[in-house]
């Protein structure tokens, strides 16, 4: 276990929405545990709601957690984030980093690309202001970009430019942890790749380990070590990508596979498609038995009474389903 | 390395530039000086003593000797107008000065903090709000008792709201916005976050209202005076010129047309640099 980065056990994360007074909580992760280890990338996928953002953003530390821990093995020791306030937390932040879904949002317009990645070395009090500016200079190189485009604005740069700056800002830190949040989505798809294969350069050369969410299966399934499928803010199935993609257990990790097209146009109009009714139960009100239930295909009585306890059905893959 | 920092512009040369680029905000720049220059040396400029009673010249228009005519007591309305440039100006800028400050910091640190914090001094903002400034403003200055320090006391203490309750709404929008959350992740601090991410940003509505505001507090001034409290007659302001006039509006309208040109220029200069500056400011506006 030496080599494992980060540890995360049973995180929880409630918000508490009100409407005209009324308080109402929003379960947005139910007990998440996952570990990663150096130089891996975790992909998680899941539809919209699921809590893939909203875990990203815990571990971060943008959103406090409820409860649960959070393990993070830096500098030869562990400690649990989750628990540390903000101000603790500080010395801690540059090992875990952020690149986020809109390439447009996401850059103060008011600031040169310089001043974006100044300002980041400079709260956490790194080197000098010549070695600031070396690191600023190599760090820009190493997204693909020149140093001309330093004094440029962000309303300048294309979304796949601009995403490079992202990950340079979130670069520049030498982190241990970078988490991905949708970073291609934006993107045109000849951009995507280009983005994917310089965050895959960038894990050979820094050992980087990512965090990929996404909601697109066939981008996880290209970068991801191993995945981990979400629904209602619980992980339904943890798998190896290759193992996931061959042999998944849950019906609703079924049904996202079974919405992959297949490039063969014949095939695809033959294939055998598995396709969900309804949308997501309200997050306010978590089902007492299994949290898909009531779209699941095979569904039983149990599954609306029990709920699945997660299980390992071979090396590294973990499912909750009473069926698998 | 040495290369690459010599290319390097400077923020403010960066903005100047823009702004030298926008003729109108340069004529206003330019206006504005002039009055400024004005009233440092109003004692100079003045053609006749600005106090200088001659009742059988009352109420003449403008003609070769008074170029913008007499006032009721016969005074040098052009002489009247230079001295009043001094309040005007003053009165103007300092309230709009210290208000815009003090409300801008207050909305900036309000909307941030949220929470009790911000339902507090929103709460505050509404009873000054509820209550009407110029009767608060009176209230003040009959208490302190009249001045022209004391009237702008009196206007700041009021005219801080309104940026205060602007400044929290745009703070609200922007501190959701995806760059202040990657900014907070990337450990960039509070306060940093703060002046130079969320304040930036929220600067237009300021500076539009700033410059409307220099107007009010021009206005103001003059309800106060007409009132007893500002300037105390025959010392003149603009305000105090332009309600004098109003007296005699149907026969000598020049009276006040006079003082409402100057009000009105200063005023657009004003608005003008506003304008000038919000577009320098963003560098998204760069290559119009």
């Amino acid at each position: 276990m030496k080599d494992t980065v980060l540890e995360v056990k049973d995180i929880k994360k409630e918000f508490v929405v009100s409407r005209f007074g009324r308080k109402k909580k929003i379960y947005a992760l139910n007990g998440v545990s996952f570990d990663l280890k150096k130089g891996e990338v975790l992909g998680i996928v899941g539809e919209s709601g699921c809590g893939k953002t909203t875990l990203g953003r815990v571990i971060s530390k943008i959103y406090e957690p409820t409860s649960g821990e959070c393990i993070l093995n830096v500098e030869g020791k562990e400690i649990d984030i989750a628990k540390l306030d903000e101000k603790k937390f500080r010395s801690y932040r540059k090992y875990i980093q952020m690149i986020f879904q809109d390439p447009f949002a996401s850059l103060n317009p008011r600031l040169t690309i310089y001043t974006t990645l100044y300002d980041v070395l400079k709260a956490h009090g790194i080197g000098n202001k010549d070695y600031r500016n070396e690191l600023i200079e190599k760090t820009i190189k190493e997204v693909g970009l020149e140093n001309y485009h330093l004094f440029r604005y962000p309303h300048e740069f294309s979304g796949g430019q601009r995403q490079r700056i992202s990950i340079a800002r979130a670069l520049i830190l030498n982190p241990d942890i970078i988490i991905a949040d949708e970073p291609v989505s934006a993107l045109d798809v000849s951009i995507q790749s280009q983005i994917i294969n310089l965050m895959l350069d960038i894990r050979e050369k820094f050992g980087v380990s990512y965090i990929f969410i996404s909601h697109d299966i066939s981008v996880v399934r290209y970068i991801s070590d191993k995945v981990m499928v979400m629904y209602l803010g619980f992980a339904v199935e943890k798998a190896p990508v290759d193992v996931l993609f061959d042999r998944p257990l849950h019906p609703y990790t079924k049904a996202l596979l079974s919405a992959i097209l297949t490039p063969d146009p014949k095939k695809e109009r033959t294939r055998k498609k598995m396709i969900l009714q309804g949308d997501v139960p309200d997050p306010s009100k978590i089902p007492m038995g299994c949290v898909f239930a009531d779209r699941c295909p095979i569904k039983k009585d149990i599954c609306e009474k029990v709920k699945p306890e997660e299980r390992e059905i071979e090396k590294d893959h973990f499912v909750s389903c009473h069926f698998a | 390395m040495q290369l690459f920092f010599t290319k390097k512009k400077t923020n403010f040369s960066d903005v100047w530039y823009r702004f030298r680029r926008n003729k109108l905000a340069v004529i206003g720049l330019i206006v504005i000086t002039l009055f400024i220059l004005v009233a440092i040396f109003a004692n100079y400029l003045m053609p006749y003593d600005p106090y200088k009673i001659d009742i059988r010249n009352r109420l003449k228009g403008p003609s070769k000797e008074h170029w913008l005519g007499t006032d009721d007591l016969g005074r040098d309305v052009l002489s009247r107008l230079i001295l009043g440039t001094r309040v005007s100006l003053r009165v103007g800028l300092i309230v709009v000065g210290i208000s815009a400050t003090v409300g801008t910091i207050i909305g900036l640190l309000s909307g941030y903090a949220g929470g009790w914090v911000d339902n507090l001094v929103m709460r505050i903002v509404d009873i000054l709000l509820a209550f009407p400034g110029i009767l608060l403003a009176l209230a003040i200055v009959a208490i302190l008792g009249p001045g022209i320090d004391h009237v702008i006391l009196a206007l700041t203490l009021t005219g801080w709201v309104g940026y205060a309750r602007v400044v929290r709404g745009e703070v609200l929008t922007i501190k959701e916005e995806e760059y202040i959350t990657a900014a907070k992740s990337s450990g960039i601090k509070k306060s940093v976050i703060l002046f130079k991410y969320i304040l930036p940003n929220a600067l237009s509505p300021i500076i539009v209202l700033a410059t409307f505001g220099i107007a009010g507090a021009i206005i103001a001034e003059s309800s106060l005076s007409f009132l007893g409290l500002g300037v105390k007659p025959p010392e003149p302001s603009w305000g105090s010129l332009l309600n004098v006039g109003r007296r005699y509006i149907m026969v000598a309208p020049y009276l006040s047309i006079f003082p409402g040109i100057f009000i009105m220029v200063v005023v657009m200069a004003l608005n003008f640099i506003g304008d000038g500056l919000r577009d320098a400011l963003d560098p998204r506006l760069r290559n119009k």
